[in-house]
């Protein structure tokens, strides 16, 4: 399995001069766009995307997968890759942040509230895994927050990432999920939000990027990475939902 | 008395394709052996009849109950045809010891004794404990005899029970047979391709030649007197002839024997004066001369007159009145030269030594 | 400490996918064995299908077909309230599907090998086809149908793929011992990951002991 972990980025191992971004997979879709129009691709390209949880995105940097970018969805990654020394220190930038959100199916059981969720008739939560995705981190932060925990641990079941708990919900093996913002609008016509969660019960949901220190093209990640801190590159993350850095 | 008939056309599934019809009716009065060469068809019979080939069309019924008929839709399964089977090489459980073996078939309370009687039956008592892979051949065929004479069947099958044992088993296993089948007054079918066996053990001979039966009958008539080529052919041996003892001669080497109008010398028969004997004769071994014979080695010289003269593959085969008919095989050749008719007088030269006993 | 309900579990999912497996695979074996019967051919492709998909495509069917709007997830659900995905129960399904064809095949074979007069013997002698299969059958088979045990056994205790998909990474729930593998891996918890492999090391080594064991014996 650790094989499976870093093949994944070898095999998109910049044979023509391609670098490659390791991007939060919530972050996924926005860095598509984002890529597509970014105006100084110029002869090196758009870049290859590797998307996945941010605590996997860690472990597979960390095994020497080869990764010019990182841009995870919480600083606590980026924290370990700098200390590691894996990462350019200089070049971290927070570029969006985002809010937790409860979503269901439109017309099935729902909630109003995180303390309704308790009484409510759902039997299962779908939240992102706690141990690899930030997602999974903040909402359990959050949970233990409002004391619903305990009460509740019984009930989740745990995604390998947020579009993996999103499509449980949507495929109806979870009443109720809690994701980010950003991937509620994903399925818009099938899901509803049902209400967001309050922002104060967890830490603030910051993504943050930083060149590594193995990068090919380190030059070409900084440009990119600089470029999303600005207004060309916030109007493609906020087109997509987000907000921008505290 | 039971019952056993049939009358069924089944397909051939071996490569000679076409179909088999039989149709017999098997008393309990005794063995009946089905002979006939291989590929004749007689496993394909066994099969049908316990129900393991699903005939064509046609009727097989046991003491007037219908276990097949096509017609009125029955196919009963073999389990509920009780009719047992014995094969070739046993083929006893060879996860189970002999007792258990027999035990099979058997249902109730008293299953251990009732096992061990049938042992004891056929003589095997002290094998109880053994696993079929520690017996010998006979030793395995008197199991599989106990064993499905003890589930009560109400015919018995047999495929070729004693063709890969030597003499001495057969001869033994042959008397037991014979005498289980009297005790238990079901009707016995017992296949082979060995004649001497259907002498024997048979009460009725019934042949097989290529899928279908060609003559049925006691076995010493069936064989002596083949009412066709077929027959014949299914047979084996074209002269099949039955006489009687006269005498023996210690400085010829020789006996005499009657065969009803014709006198021949054989060599010397185990057997006294008066007996009744078997011989068989092959075609090929008798000469056919014209006129009188000068010394020769040959202890027969026959006067006849020849009755047919037929052809059979690339020979002739001609029928001579001696006056018992006896068969010679020639090719064309000899029958031009000679210049045979029906109606010409001939001798038939024939070795002591051609003539073998087959019962 | 996730190892010891990662190795219960892992136990209890696959001895319960085993027993299943035997006796779903065993039979099925056994009638491929029998006869044939029209599109038995096509049925043999069928079942032995799990062999050669991806594990998490089989997994992707499996949650399709059990889920809560699967085909047979949703009529389970209205009338029992049962839900399979993300309970231990599902471990057990997606570790018995994967294991299946190789007890079907392996049981396939050994029936085929038996002399079929054997059979027939049987039948003459008064037993129906079940009482056959279990007095005849099985005893003459069974080194084969304790090879595709075996084989079933492994492959129940290792599978992962599937087992993802349908029953989720739950620890204590569904987390099994290859779950658990990756998820050490995952989170950079290299010792975890270490004490966990030689785990299902371990299990699978006493496995095959046993298997040579009971292949010689008989």
């Amino acid at each position: 399995m650790a094989l499976a972990l870093w093949l994944l980025p070898q095999a998109a191992a910049p044979a023509s001069g391609r670098w490659v971004v390791s991007v939060a997979s919530s972050l996924e879709p926005a860095l598509r766009e984002a890529a597509a129009v970014w105006p100084d691709a110029g002869a090196t390209g758009q870049p290859l995307l590797n998307a996945a949880a941010s605590g996997l995105l860690l472990q597979q940097i960390r095994r020497g997968a080869p990764a010019d970018l990182l841009l995870a969805a919480s600083p606590l990654e980026i924290d370990r890759l700098v200390d590691d020394g894996l990462a350019d220190r200089g070049s971290r930038r927070a570029i969006a942040s985002n809010r937790l959100v409860a979503v269901a199916g439109c017309d099935g059981p729902t909630a109003r509230r995180l303390d309704d969720l308790p009484g409510a008739a759902i039997d299962r939560i779908a939240v992102a895994n706690v141990r690899t995705a930030p997602l999974g981190r903040y909402t359990r932060q959050a949970l233990e927050a409002a004391g619903l925990w305990e009460r509740l641990e019984d009930r989740l079941i745990f995604a390998e990432s947020a579009r993996q708990a999103l499509d449980y919900v949507a495929r109806g093996e979870a009443p109720l999920g809690i994701v980010y913002r950003t991937d509620a609008r994903l399925l818009a016509d099938r899901l509803c939000v049902a209400f967001e969660l309050p922002p104060e019960l967890h830490d603030p949901v910051v993504y943050e990027g930083v060149v590594l220190r193995d990068a090919t093209r380190p030059a070409e990640a900084r440009a990119f990475l600089d470029w999303l801190t600005t207004d060309g590159g916030r109007a493609v993350l906020a087109r997509h939902g987000f907000l921008p850095p505290p | 008395m039971s019952r056993l008939e049939a009358e069924i056309v089944v397909e051939r599934r071996s490569e000679r394709g076409g179909e088999f019809r039989l149709e017999a009716a098997i008393a309990g009065d005794g063995i009946t052996v089905v002979c006939g060469p291989s590929g004749a068809g007689k496993s394909t019979l066994l099969l049908a009849l316990v129900g393991g080939l699903r005939p064509r069309s046609g009727r097989i019924a046991l003491d007037g109950r219908p276990l097949f008929d096509a017609g009125r839709g029955v196919d009963l399964p073999t389990r509920r045809r009780r009719i047992g089977m014995v094969f070739q090489e046993a083929a006893l459980f060879p996860h189970l010891d002999a007792l258990r073996n027999v035990g099979f078939g058997i249902r109730g309370r008293e299953r251990p004794a009732r096992a061990r009687a049938w042992l004891a039956r056929v003589g095997a008592a002290d094998l109880a404990h053994r696993l079929p892979s520690e017996l010998s051949g006979g030793e395995r065929q008197r199991i599989a005899l106990a064993r499905a004479l003890a589930a009560e069947p109400r015919a018995l099958l047999l495929d070729e029970p004693f063709s890969a044992l030597d003499s001495a088993s057969r001869a033994a296993l042959g008397d037991l047979l014979v005498e289980l089948q009297s005790a238990s007054g079901i009707p016995f079918l017992h296949v082979t391709h060995d004649l001497g066996e259907a002498l024997r053990l048979g009460t009725r001979l019934v042949l097989l030649e290529r899928g279908a039966v060609v003559q049925s009958g006691i076995p010493a008539e069936v064989i002596a007197r083949p009412a066709s080529l077929a027959a014949a052919r299914a047979v084996g041996t074209e002269n099949v002839l039955s006489g009687a003892v006269l005498r023996h001669s210690a400085e010829l080497g020789c006996s005499e024997v009657d065969l009803g109008g014709t006198v021949v010398q054989t060599c010397t028969l185990d057997l006294p004066p008066g007996a009744r004997v078997t011989l068989g004769l092959r075609a090929e071994e008798v000469l056919i001369a014209l006129g009188p014979l000068g010394a020769s080695s040959a202890r027969n010289v026959l006067e006849g007159r020849v009755e047919t003269l037929v052809e059979v593959g690339t020979g002739v085969e001609a029928r001579v009145a001696t006056p018992v008919p006896l068969r010679a095989l020639l090719t064309p050749g000899s029958v031009r030269e000679l210049g045979l008719e029906p109606g010409t007088t001939v001798r038939l030269v024939i070795k002591a030594s051609a003539f073998r006993r087959l019962a | 400490m996730t190892v010891l309900p990662a190795l219960r579990l892992s136990l209890l999912v696959a001895f319960s996918a085993t027993l299943l497996v035997a006796a779903a695979g065993g039979l099925a074996g056994w009638i491929l064995a029998r006869r044939r019967f029209p599109g038995r051919d096509v049925a043999a492709a069928l079942l032995s299908v799990p062999l050669v998909l991806p594990p998490t495509v089989t997994g992707y069917y499996l949650l399709v077909l059990l889920g809560r709007r699967g085909w047979i997830g949703a009529p389970l659900q209205s009338l029992a309230g049962w839900s399979i995905p993300f309970t231990w129960a599902a471990c057990v399904v997606a570790a018995a599907v994967m294991a299946f064809p190789l007890m079907m095949r392996a049981a396939r074979a050994a029936f085929e090998q038996i002399d079929p007069r054997h059979e027939l013997a049987a039948a003459s002698l008064g037993h129906g086809p079940l009482s056959i299969l279990f007095r005849v059958l099985v005893p003459l088979a069974r080194r084969g149908l304790t090879v595709g045990l075996v084989l079933a056994f492994a492959r129940a205790l290792g599978e992962f793929g599937a087992t993802l998909l349908l029953a989720g990474n739950i620890p204590g729930r569904t987390q099994t011992l290859p779950l658990a593998v990756y998820e050490a891996v995952a989170t950079g918890e290299d010792r975890t990951a270490l004490v966990l492999a030689l785990c299902l090391t371990l299990v699978s080594v006493a496995v095959m002991l046993v298997a040579e064991r009971l292949g010689r014996s008989r």
